[in-house]
């Protein structure tokens, strides 16, 4: 069970003791100044969490190749299945007319007790793999208990299978080989619900070295090329055949605008069968809707999600979506480029989707940075979705020509007041750090009942900033599939508690390249318990339980 | 340098189309970027001419010869027509008489704004100020360019001074609080809206940027008041309608959307968000046919409008390319933005260039206002192209045409007739007379002429 030992409210601190994790009914006085004011605290704990030495590599060498702004990302598994955390951190590489790589190109942290993480790359059998990459989604696509490891590249990406604790290269023989794509975002879904996860595989642009594009802001001096000079690859999709091998089933995909860098999965039309989001650059954004076979018809502009309010393609970037009101419409998030807000659109009903930038109070905070990583998660524990944006830009001296935007940026955590109005905490603490972010990922790592956050840098360092708000409770749900996939992704679990319902998609990927934690973590306030639980599973299958209370459950399905 | 008579003819001058065959007076100005300041030049123009300057400015206007104000006139002239060679031209004659007449590096500052070399343009209005500390508008044009060189603490600082020295006025808060929105201040932003409304409460643009600042910051019920303000002033403006429209659509008012903006996506075909928001309107009233009709138009406007950024993008990279300009110039005609493909062209002509490509652009130029029906104006330029050289089928096969859409059908069979005495198997012309022949003159209905600008 999930306690905390103190509640701070504005300067004061509160300490109260837990008999056995267990309280007394709360004050409803104090309870709802709390509610009200919950502040964020966030520690940076990298360095003495174990993660001090990694440094993502750009390969950047002075001629301004387009990639070596992109990378990279990272994220969360139980890779050893000792029920903590581990980190996967894609390091990078250099280009292959530069010479040799100078370190792994995927670095995996084992999660200890205690929130310390030990280095285990060689162990885990990723010292030798040398990739140019960038992004990573995870899942038992085997069902074998045991999570597998997507990693998108610029040339081949890589399917890592995992077989005891040790990742085999396995793309050539799963059917995933046999081409050379720059591909950015990739997600798991069971699109067929036949019980085996199935692959999209979001692609940028076509780039080599030999057709690098020469770009230049001022002078002859020659700078990073946006997007729009370079051709976009249209997305893959892939059915998982169930014997460990895909085969490739793109033609709802053929055609349609690429330049992607965020894809997340979501049943936005509640019937049961994953829909797909997919975040382009600079080209509409797309909706794929499950026809529910398996197969998808793209609704982006019908649906309203394509284009901005004036009907222009924006940079996308990360994207995550979630129920942050009372409406129970899922609310769809993407991070954009300066000058751009980050994108709000919220399901209204009958396939529609709103545009909500501006009354979230999100749009304008965001006009200034370079959204990345975009991650939801309730970081205060007060019942409702809280929104991380990880941001850097890509042009060092943009200050030149855009005042006010900087090259390295602050992280911003946008509090939700309810009612999907939200308001940017204070940038204090590590909030005040400016930095080149690229990934973001959410993950409980310590296990302390509340998210904590991993950014990753583009030519920089990870960062691991511990939670420690000291508010609240939380129940994590981790899910067992039997007759759907094992990870259960694709189900939505619902929880009612002080009266009102949360509920979260079981997903994989999202955000920008990186993997949150697949476990859905609900704040409580200071319920000890949630009234009640419902899952959906992915096949369809019902299950409710009454009276959980706060900390972690794990159900199987079917029992 | 002084205007050199013999680069411009006298038929030229005449029509004030000039001619770049291989000659400039101002060779080495070029043009560095596109045309987005427009309508901050316009608005600069209204300032000017709303407030006369005073001090030292006006006692050197009172004193100037016949001579030196003749060459200011015809540079303003010149400048107005968008012929902006020659009115660099003639600020230069003037200058040979009077090097220190402020009002003559007040122009040049704003020609140079036009042709967005907005360095040139700040060191030209730094000398205004040097002759004149009081001029009035130089420091508000100096933080215009500042504004669209994204150095709006420089533009604040320069609206402020202003203020400071010359006194305030509506254009003054309006810009005031464009440049605050940007930086990111909405409060002193809105303020500043809110003192330019309170020196002309019927300052349409205002309005329009006080609503676009309330609909950021979520006020989407403020937002529409004041868009609704601007457009009771101004209720013909298609984007004035489409700002309304879309404002009555965030709020969830999908039917009172539709009258404005249909007119807006039926008659700017090319206006991408006009044909995507009335697509999602018919979507949520259920009307999915006519969504689908306007999401396709949505979709080919926003191909033409990549093709249009593609081409401003070359030239941001490469403004010394006339065939930049000239690319950018046909993507507009592409999507019937005649306006800004007429001004796309006018600056790549500043470039130097062969003959042969500048009579090219002249004839895409002329070719374009009898596209976008300013039939005097084509005539002007045909005529001018043709004096040029006579030998230019198109251009007179073109004059033609600008002729007999004009009622002017003896002159128009006089051009068809000498282009078949040129080229005897042209079949264009040759039908073209034929038609003449045969239609019923007396029923003809001329062709209104219309002006070439565009907005949205």
């Amino acid at each position: 069970m999930n306690c905390k030992g103190m509640i701070r409210i504005g300067g004061m601190v509160l300490l109260f003791v837990f008999g056995a994790c267990s309280q007394s009914s709360p004050d409803p006085q104090i309870s709802e100044e709390i509610q009200q004011a919950p502040p964020i605290l966030f520690t940076d704990v990298t360095a003495s969490a174990g993660l001090g030495d990694f440094l993502h590599e750009t390969g950047a060498f002075g001629d301004k190749w387009f990639p070596e702004t992109m990378g990279a990302g990272g994220g969360v598994l139980d890779y050893d299945g000792d029920g903590i955390l581990d980190i996967m951190l894609i390091s990078g590489s250099v280009f292959s007319t530069q010479g040799a790589i100078s370190q792994p190109s995927i670095r995996l942290y084992r999660g200890n007790e205690g929130g310390q993480f030990t280095e285990v790359t060689q162990e885990a059998g990723l010292q030798p793999l040398q990739s140019y990459a960038f992004g990573v989604s995870v899942a038992d696509y085997d069902n074998d208990g045991d999570p597998d490891v997507f990693v998108t590249a610029l040339y081949e990406n890589l399917l890592l299978r995992n077989e005891g604790g040790v990742f085999r290269e396995v793309s050539q023989e799963a059917g995933l080989g046999g081409y050379s794509e720059w591909s950015s975002a990739s997600v798991f879904l069971d699109a067929d619900r036949d019980g085996f996860l199935d692959l999209y595989i979001g692609n940028y642009v076509y780039w080599t070295p030999e057709e690098d594009i020469y770009c230049t802001r001022v002078g002859d001096k020659k700078s990073y090329c946006t997007p729009e000079q370079y051709e976009g690859i249209a997305g893959r999709f892939y059915r998982n055949r169930g014997d460990g091998t895909f085969e490739e089933r793109s033609d709802d995909f053929v055609g349609l605008p690429g330049k992607t860098l965020g894809a997340a999965a979501v049943d936005y039309n509640r019937d049961g069968w994953p829909d797909l989001i997919v975040a382009n650059d600079t080209q509409r954004d797309l909706l794929f809707e499950n026809r529910g076979d398996g197969t998808f018809v793209e609704k982006g502009v019908v649906s309203g999600i394509a284009f901005d309010e004036t009907g222009r393609a924006r940079a996308g970037m990360g994207i995550d979506i979630g129920v942050v009101d009372h409406t129970g419409g899922e609310t769809v998030f993407i991070g954009h480029f300066s000058g751009e807000m980050v994108g709000v659109y919220r399901h209204v009903g009958n396939g529609i989707f709103t545009e909500r930038a501006a009354v979230s109070q999100i749009g304008r905070p965001s006009l200034r940075t370079l959204t990345f990583g975009l991650l939801l998660a309730d970081f205060d524990l007060d019942e409702d979705l809280d929104l991380v944006t990880a941001n850097g830009h890509i042009t060092e001296d943009i200050g030149e020509v855009e005042e006010g935007v900087t090259f390295r940026q602050r992280s911003q955590l946008y509090i939700n007041e309810g009612e999907g109005r939200f308001s940017e905490a204070e940038p204090t603490g590590v909030l005040s750090e400016f930095m080149l972010a690229r990934g973001a990922a959410w993950a409980d790592y310590d296990q302390d009942g509340d998210p904590d956050l991993l950014i990753t840098e583009n030519g920089g360092p990870a960062h691991l900033w511990r939670n420690d708000t000291s508010y609240g409770n939380s129940l994590t749900v981790k899910l067992i599939g039997s007759e759907s996939n094992r990870d259960a992704v694709g189900s939505l679990v619902r929880v009612h508690v002080n009266g009102k319902w949360q509920e979260r998609y079981v997903r994989t990927g999202a955000s920008y390249l990186s993997q949150s934690q697949r476990w859905p973590l609900f704040g409580l306030g200071v319920a000890e318990s949630v009234d009640s639980l419902e899952v959906r599973w992915p096949n369809g299958g019902f299950m409710s339980r009454t009276v959980i209370p706060a900390g972690t459950i794990t159900l199987v399905e079917g029992s | 340098m002084q205007l050199e008579k013999s680069a411009y003819s006298a038929a030229e001058k005449s029509t004030g189309v000039v001619l770049n065959l291989g000659h400039t007076a101002h060779g080495a100005r070029q043009i560095y970027g596109g045309v987005a300041g427009i309508l901050l030049l316009c608005l600069s123009i209204v300032i000017a001419g709303c407030r006369e300057p005073v001090g030292i400015a006006q006692k050197q206007r009172n004193s100037l010869s016949p001579q030196v104000a003749r060459y200011m006139t015809e540079a303003e002239g010149a400048f107005s027509r968008g012929v902006y060679e020659l009115a660099l031209a003639y600020t230069d004659s003037a200058e040979a008489y009077v090097p220190e007449l402020a009002d003559l590096h007040f122009l040049r500052g704003k020609i140079y704004t036009q042709l967005n070399q907005l360095q040139v343009a700040q060191a030209a209005y730094q000398v205004v100020l040097e002759i004149d500390p009081e001029y009035a508008g130089a420091r508000f044009d100096m933080g215009l360019n500042s504004f669209r060189r994204g150095k709006l603490r420089d533009a604040i600082n320069y609206y402020l001074e202003e203020e400071l020295e010359v006194g305030p006025t509506t254009a003054l808060y309006h810009e005031l609080g464009r440049a605050y929105a940007r930086i990111g201040v909405p409060d002193s932003a809105e303020a500043a809206y809110e003192q330019a409304l309170s020196l002309d409460p019927e300052h349409t643009t205002t309005y329009m940027w006080l609503g676009q600042l309330l609909e950021e910051t979520g006020n989407l019920e403020g937002a529409l008041e004041a868009s609704l303000n601007g457009l009771r002033l101004r209720p013909d403006d298609l984007d004035y309608q489409y700002i309304v429209g879309t404002q009555y659509f965030r709020l969830d008012s999908a039917e009172a959307a539709l009258p404005y903006l249909e007119p807006v996506a039926n008659e700017w075909t090319w206006h991408h968000g006009a044909q995507f928001n009335l697509g999602q309107i018919y979507m949520r009233l259920g009307r999915e046919a006519e969504a689908e009709t306007y999401f396709a138009r949505a979709d080919e406007a926003q191909q033409l409008q990549q093709r249009v950024n593609e081409a401003q993008n070359a030239i941001n990279n490469d403004p010394t390319s006339p065939a930049n300009w000239i690319e950018l110039g046909n993507r507009l005609r592409e999507s019937k933005r005649y306006g800004r493909a007429i001004e796309a062209y006018k600056n790549g002509l500043t470039i130097q260039v062969p003959p042969g490509l500048a009579l090219y652009m002249q004839t895409n130029l002329a070719t374009l206002y009898m596209e976008c029906g300013d039939l005097s104006e084509a005539a002007r330029r045909f005529e001018a192209i043709l004096r040029a050289d006579p030998d230019l089928s198109a251009a007179r096969l073109n004059l033609g045409i600008v002729y007999a859409q004009a009622g002017r059908f003896d002159e128009a069979r006089t051009m068809w007739t000498e282009l078949l005495e040129r080229e005897p198997p042209n079949i264009a012309a040759q039908s073209y007379l034929e038609q003449l022949d045969t239609m019923d003159q007396n029923e003809y209905v001329e062709a209104s002429t219309t002006d070439c600008r565009d907005s949205g």
